[in-house]
């Protein structure tokens, strides 16, 4: 074997530094090879040990006081044989809550990290803050709609929340939390409304029905878009990334729903 | 491989609807899959997100989890899913991720014993790495992941993850001669 065959195989090896006795032979017997080998072990070991920065705004922390919480949004009893139980079985349920209990998360996080006005440190309770609940009314909303429009109408008011959130916040929040709440708003729209809205079982409502439900909804994002384009116009610098995701996200959203209903 | 005995039981408890039994999964993987996404993303603000979003994901699709499988890689290929959508989203919106150059503010290079130099001439290096290479190379040397559940996170087959890691580390020995690599504090090898 030839030194570039060598070299070739101890880079195939899951860890570089550990070579077998052939290899090993070689390496030692071939000044060459060993000094390469001695910069690939380096290296490898670097890798291991490459420092990263450290997360920004400790949600690790703020999910982990969510789990340990009392159950404030609403998830799938497993026990419970209930109406209950059968209603959460529905994959489409499921995948509602799953969004919900996201977002809600997303929220109970973010408060717990979004400093109040005046005293950076200061840490809002969730129960105590308007807007968490809000989407916490939402979310119990979504687990008590028992159709495919009624939980469409509930993201649709979500997603005004969200919206309207970011817009208030706007000339006062870091841009970080502007954009988990754009980010958010993101997830509302493409994963909820638009997901949901495709996903339509195709005789659960009349054409005109399902005409009436779509409109709804572009208008809402409508209204959550130009709102969002009025807030950046009088935003600082720092807030308009995040409005304007919200209103491309809330255009991008009328355009599926007008493409869904044309389908 | 399969979880341990003590995850087996966590992973059971919390598909039977125990969060506190799911806030020991968030708090063995977190800050693990944190450094890998970081390591993909190169910004720690888009990496703390996509971590918690993958953890989100994983609560509400844990019913689908299999139990006796390998729930690292569930859990990794979640936070990949996620990093690929969020790339492509960007390219949708053309909106740039904000970069974290290596070696800014809040990288510790304590308790290596290598110098910060070197450190930031590697991270420099992984950073230019094509992702799905950069992806492949953290799963197996950071995280310490065999090629088949390297494989299995990044959706492709062992002998490709293999074949991506060998590129990458060929390519950086390309890129970090022993005169652009800086001597550690302590040069034993």
């Amino acid at each position: 074997m030839n030194c570039q065959t060598i070299q070739n195989r101890v880079l195939a090896l899951p860890d570089p530094r550990l070579l077998p006795d052939p290899l090993r032979e070689h390496v030692n017997a071939c000044p060459g090879c060993l000094a390469w080998w001695k910069q690939a072990a380096r290296i490898e070991r670097i890798l291991a040990e490459l420092p990263v920065p450290p997360a920004p705004a400790d949600k690790k922390t703020a999910l982990l006081q969510e789990l340990s919480g009392p159950v404030i949004h609403t998830v799938p009893a497993i026990e419970r044989r209930s109406f209950a139980t059968r209603f959460w079985s529905v994959p489409a349920v499921r995948t509602m809550a799953g969004l919900a209990a996201a977002v809600l998360f997303a929220v109970g996080g973010w408060l717990m990290i979004r400093p109040g006005p005046g005293s950076p440190n200061i840490q809002a309770k969730p129960s105590s803050d308007p807007f968490l609940e809000r989407i916490v009314q939402r979310d119990l909303a979504l687990a008590q709609a028992r159709t495919a429009d009624q939980r469409l109408d509930v993201l649709g008011s979500l997603a005004g929340d969200l919206s309207t959130e970011a817009q208030s916040l706007s000339k006062i929040a870091n841009p970080e939390e502007l954009r988990d709440l754009s980010g958010m708003f993101q997830k509302v729209v493409n994963d909820g409304i638009v997901e949901q809205a495709r996903k339509l079982p195709e005789h659960s409502l009349t054409q005109t029905q399902k005409k009436e439900l779509l409109n709804r909804l572009s208008q809402k994002l409508l209204d959550a878009g130009r709102q969002a384009d009025e807030a950046a116009r009088e935003s600082p610098p720092h807030a308009q990334p995040a409005l304007k995701t919200i209103s491309e996200t809330a255009r991008d959203g009328q355009t599926k729903l007008k493409a869904i209903l044309g389908a | 491989m399969c979880e341990s005995g003590d995850e087996a039981e966590w992973i059971r408890a919390a598909q039977a609807g125990d969060r506190a039994a799911f806030a020991l999964l968030v708090e063995r993987y977190w800050d693990r899959l944190y450094r890998w996404l970081y390591q993909l993303t190169r910004d720690r603000h888009a990496a703390e997100d996509l971590t918690q979003e993958t953890f989100l994901k994983a609560l509400s699709a844990l019913g689908s989890f299999r139990p006796g499988s390998n729930f690292k890689a569930w859990v990794y290929k979640i936070g990949h899913n996620n990093f690929v959508n969020q790339k492509r989203a960007e390219r949708r919106t053309r909106v740039p991720l904000p970069d974290d150059l290596p070696g800014s503010e809040g990288i510790e290079a304590e308790g290596s014993a290598e110098s910060r130099e070197a450190l930031e001439a590697v991270s420099r290096a992984v950073a230019e790495l094509p992702p799905d290479f950069r992806a492949a190379l953290m799963l197996r040397v950071e995280q310490g992941m065999p090629f088949r559940d390297v494989a299995r996170v990044l959706k492709t087959t062992e002998e490709t993850a293999r074949w991506r890691v060998f590129k990458a580390r060929q390519k950086l020995m390309q890129v970090l001669s022993p005169e652009v690599l800086p001597p550690g504090k302590s040069a034993t090898e």
